[in-house]
C-alpha cells in the first residue's frame, strides 16, 4: 500500500505544472539568465591577441642592440607572444602602417626610444607599459655597470631571473571564481523551493486543510504512513528538478562547478531534503489558507537567496561578516557554502560539516511534524 | 444498529454546534440527517467518524467505540464529501483506483471494483478525463464513485447534490437507492427536504445542533397538527373577505391571503376539500386554480421551530 500511494503521489506531483514551474522551470530560466550576463564566466585567466607594434631604428644614433630582442622574447603566455613585431625603414613606413591599422603604434629608437600611437586603447596600454618597464630596468644596469661594473654579472643575471616579492597563493583546489556564487546560491534557492512539495504534501494530509485530506484520514491508512509515501515522492521528484538544473549549468551553460559529483549529488539531496521540510513544517504550523503559506514559502526562500549571495554576491559576504553564525544558520547560506567547500577546499572537513547541518535540521524538522501530525482529531476542519 | 451517537456535545468556542444530540441508524436502511446550512449536519458526520475532537458523549460504529485508530472498521465506511475531494493531477480512473487501493489491496480486485464503480457513476467514457475537464455534475458522479468504490456497508454522503443540475441529481439519487437495495447502510444529509423525503426511511432533522425531531416521514409529519394545505386562486370577489368566515368553517386550522390568493391549512386527518368548494359555490365566488397538498418536511420543521428550511 505504501508503494502505491507512493506512486500515485509521484504521478500526481510530476505532473502539477504550477509546482514544477516553481521547482525546475524558474530555476532553469534563472540559470539561462545569468548565463547570458556573464559570459565566459569560468574563464579565469583572459587571454589577448598579439598586439602588432613597428620598429623604426634610427642609424645615425646607438641603438639599444637588446631592445628589439626583448620586444620579440615578450610573452603573454608560455606559448603566445606579446609582440608582434615589424621593422620599418622608414617613420613614413611606420606611420602609414599605423594609420592603416596595422599595428597599433611604434616606436622610433634613436638615443631613447619615442612611442607614437594613433589613439588610445587596451594594446596601446600594454606598449607603453612594456617600454616603461624596460627602460626603468636599463637605466638601473647601466648606473650599476657605470659605478660598479664588477657587479653587473650579478646584476645582470637577477634580472634575467624574474624575481617575486611578493606571490599570492591560494590553498584550494580550484581558483576563486566569484560569479560561482550566484549558482551556488540558484541552487541553494531551488533547494529551498522544495518548500512548495512539503507544504503542498502536508495539505493533502492534514484533515483540517483539505477535503482531499480528510477524505484520506477517514481511510484505514494510518496518517504516518500516508506523510512517509507522500514526502519520498516529492523528495525524488524535487531531487530530480536539482539534478536537471545542475545538468543544465555543466552541459549547455558549461558552468565548471568542480569535479567532486559524489559530493554535489549528496549535498544537492541534502539541500532539497531541507527545503521539503522547512515547507512542509510551514505548511502544518501557519494557520490560513494555502496562499498565505506559499507566500511566506517565496519570502522566505528569496530573502535568503538574496542573503546567500544569488542577486549580489557581496550581500553573501557582508552578510556572514556582520553575524558569522548566519553562515550555518540560515539555510541558503548553508546549501550555498556546501557547495563552496566543495568546489574550493581540499579537506572535506567543511563538507561534512555542512552536510551534517542539513541533515540534523532536516531530521529536527521532521521530528517536529511527526509530532504534529501524529494529532489525529481536529477541534474544528 | 450501525451508528449509534448518544449525548455528543460539539463546541467551538462559544458557539454549541451539538447539542446533546443522540441518534440511530439502523442496518440496511437509509438515514437522513436533514437541516439548514449551519444546522450541524457536517460536524456530526464528522464527529461520527473521529475527525473531529467532541466535548461529551458516545459514538459507536458497527457496535463499536470509534476512535481515530478504529481502521478495521474505517475498511467498511465510505465517505462521500460536501466538497469535491478528488486529485486534480489524477484522471478518472486512476482517482477511483487510488482511493479504493486506500481499501483494498488486492490488484485484481480493486481492478473489478473500480471499473464496478465507473459503471455504476457512469462515467466509462469519461475515464481518461481529468477532473478540470468534467463537467460539475460529472464531477461530483467522480466524487461518489471514489467513496463506494470499495463496497463498503455503510456509506456517508454529505450534501452530494449541492451545485448540481435536476438531471444529475436524480442519477444520484437513484445510485444511492441502488446501493442502498445493494445491501450498504446510508446516511444522508441535505437542506433539500424534497431528496430526504423521496428516498430516506427514517430521518433526524437538526436545527441549531439540537434534534428537534427524529423518525420516519409518516411519523415526522403526524407530529403537526396540519393535514392538507388547499389554494384556492380568486377569479371574482375579494380574497380578504372570505378569511373570516372561511377560518369559522370546521376543521379548518389557519387561512392565510396571497394576492388574489387563499391558503387553507386542515386540521390533520379532516378532509376539508369537498366543505370548502361547496362553500364557495354557495357564495356564488368565481375561482381559478384550486389544488390540494400533503404537508411536507417543510411544515413539520415549520412547526416545531417557527420558520421555514428554506427561510434559514
Amino acid at each position: 500500500m505504501f508503494w502505491r500511494i507512493f506512486r500515485y503521489r509521484l504521478i500526481s506531483n510530476i505532473r502539477d505544472v504550477g509546482t514544477l514551474f516553481w521547482t525546475l522551470v524558474f530555476p532553469l530560466c534563472l540559470a539561462t539568465f545569468f548565463g547570458l550576463v556573464f559570459p565566459n564566466i569560468t574563464s579565469s585567466t583572459i587571454t589577448f591577441e598579439t598586439v602588432n607594434i613597428g620598429v623604426y631604428e634610427a642609424v645615425d644614433y646607438p641603438g639599444d642592440p637588446y631592445l628589439i630582442e626583448n620586444l620579440k622574447a615578450a610573452k603573454q603566455s608560455e606559448n603566445v607572444d606579446l609582440f608582434h613585431v615589424t621593422q620599418y625603414e622608414s617613420i613614413d613606413e611606420a606611420e602609414d602602417a599605423l594609420q592603416n591599422k596595422e599595428i597599433s603604434g611604434y616606436a622610433v629608437i634613436t638615443d631613447q626610444a619615442v612611442l607614437h600611437f594613433s589613439g588610445s586603447g587596451f594594446n596601446q596600454t600594454i606598449i607603453k607599459s612594456f617600454f616603461d618597464q624596460y627602460t626603468q630596468v636599463r637605466s638601473a644596469i647601466v648606473d650599476i655597470a657605470s659605478e660598479n661594473p664588477g657587479a653587473i654579472s650579478e646584476v645582470a643575471s637577477l634580472f634575467e631571473e624574474e624575481v617575486e616579492y611578493t606571490k599570492s597563493t591560494f590553498a584550494g583546489r580550484d581558483k576563486p571564481d566569484s560569479i560561482l556564487i550566484y549558482f551556488y546560491s540558484l541552487i541553494a534557492m531551488t533547494c529551498l523551493y522544495g518548500g512548495f512539495q512539503g507544504q503542498k504534501e502536508i495539505m493533502h494530509i492534514q484533515a483540517n486543510q483539505s477535503s482531499l485530506a480528510a477524505r484520506q484520514n477517514i481511510s484505514p491508512v494510518p496518517k504516518l504512513k500516508l506523510f512517509g509515501s507522500s514526502i519520498l515522492s516529492v523528495t525524488l521528484v524535487q531531487y530530480l528538478s536539482i539534478l536537471i538544473l545542475i545538468a543544465y549549468l555543466v552541459f549547455v551553460l558549461r558552468i565548471n562547478i568542480g569535479d567532486r559529483i559524489g559530493m554535489i549529488l549528496a549535498a544537492a539531496f541534502a539541500g532539497c531534503c531541507l527545503g521539503i521540510s522547512f515547507g512542509a513544517l510551514v505548511g502544518a504550523v501557519v494557520k490560513g489558507g494555502e496562499g498565505i503559506k506559499v507566500a511566506i514559502i517565496i519570502s522566505f526562500s528569496m530573502i535568503l537567496s538574496l542573503m546567500s549571495g544569488m542577486m549580489q554576491a557581496s550581500i553573501k559576504i557582508a552578510v556572514e561578516k556582520a553575524v558569522p553564525a548566519f553562515k550555518y544558520a540560515l539555510p541558503g547560506n548553508l546549501i550555498a557554502n556546501t557547495f563552496y567547500a566543495i568546489y574550493y577546499f581540499n579537506d572535506n572537513e567543511r563538507f561534512y560539516f555542512g552536510m551534517a547541518l542539513m541533515i540534523g535540521i532536516s531530521i529536527v524538522l521532521y521530528a517536529i511534524l511527526t509530532l504534529i501530525l501524529r494529532r489525529q482529531r481536529y477541534a474544528s476542519i | 444498529m450501525v451508528v449509534k451517537v448518544s449525548n455528543l456535545v460539539k463546541r467551538y468556542g462559544d458557539l454549541i454546534a451539538l447539542d446533546h444530540l443522540d441518534l440511530e441508524v439502523r442496518d440496511g436502511e437509509i438515514f437522513g440527517l436533514l437541516g439548514p446550512n449551519g444546522s450541524g449536519k457536517t460536524t456530526a458526520i464528522n464527529c461520527i467518524l473521529s475527525l473531529l475532537s467532541i466535548d461529551k458523549g458516545d459514538i459507536e460504529v458497527f457496535g463499536e467505540k470509534m476512535t481515530p485508530s478504529s481502521y478495521h472498521l474505517k475498511r467498511d465506511i465510505g465517505i462521500v464529501m460536501q466538497n469535491v475531494a478528488v486529485v486534480e493531477e489524477l484522471n478518472v480512473l486512476e482517482n477511483i483506483d487510488f482511493f479504493c487501493g486506500l481499501y483494498v489491496n488486492d490488484r485484481e480486485e480493486r481492478k473489478k471494483l473500480v471499473d464496478e464503480a465507473i459503471e455504476f457513476v457512469g462515467l466509462t467514457e469519461f475515464k481518461k478525463f481529468y477532473p478540470k475537464k468534467l463537467s460539475g455534475g460529472l464531477l461530483r458522479r467522480l466524487n461518489i464513485a471514489c467513496g463506494i468504490a470499495h463496497k463498503p456497508k455503510l456509506i456517508i454522503l454529505d450534501e452530494p447534490t449541492v451545485a448540481v443540475d435536476p438531471q444529475s441529481r436524480n442519477n444520484i439519487l437513484e445510485g444511492i437507492v441502488r446501493l442502498n437495495q445493494a445491501g450498504a447502510t446510508v446516511i444522508y444529509t441535505s437542506h433539500y427536504m424534497e431528496e430526504v423525503e423521496q428516498i430516506c426511511s427514517r430521518i433526524c432533522i437538526l436545527d441549531k445542533g439540537k434534534m428537534i425531531a427524529q423518525g420516519t416521514k409518516e411519523e415526522l409529519k403526524g407530529m403537526i397538527r396540519i393535514g392538507e394545505k388547499i389554494t384556492v386562486e380568486f377569479l371574482s370577489g375579494r380574497p380578504e373577505d372570505a378569511v373570516d368566515w372561511m377560518g369559522a368553517m370546521p376543521h379548518v386550522a389557519s387561512v392565510e391571503c396571497k394576492e388574489n390568493r387563499l391558503l387553507i391549512k386542515t386540521e390533520v386527518g379532516k378532509n376539508g376539500l369537498e366543505g370548502i368548494l361547496s362553500e364557495l359555490k354557495k357564495r356564488d365566488i368565481q375561482t381559478g386554480l384550486i389544488y390540494c397538498e400533503l404537508p411536507t418536511l417543510n411544515d413539520v420543521f415549520l412547526e416545531i421551530t417557527g420558520k421555514e428550511l428554506r427561510d434559514v
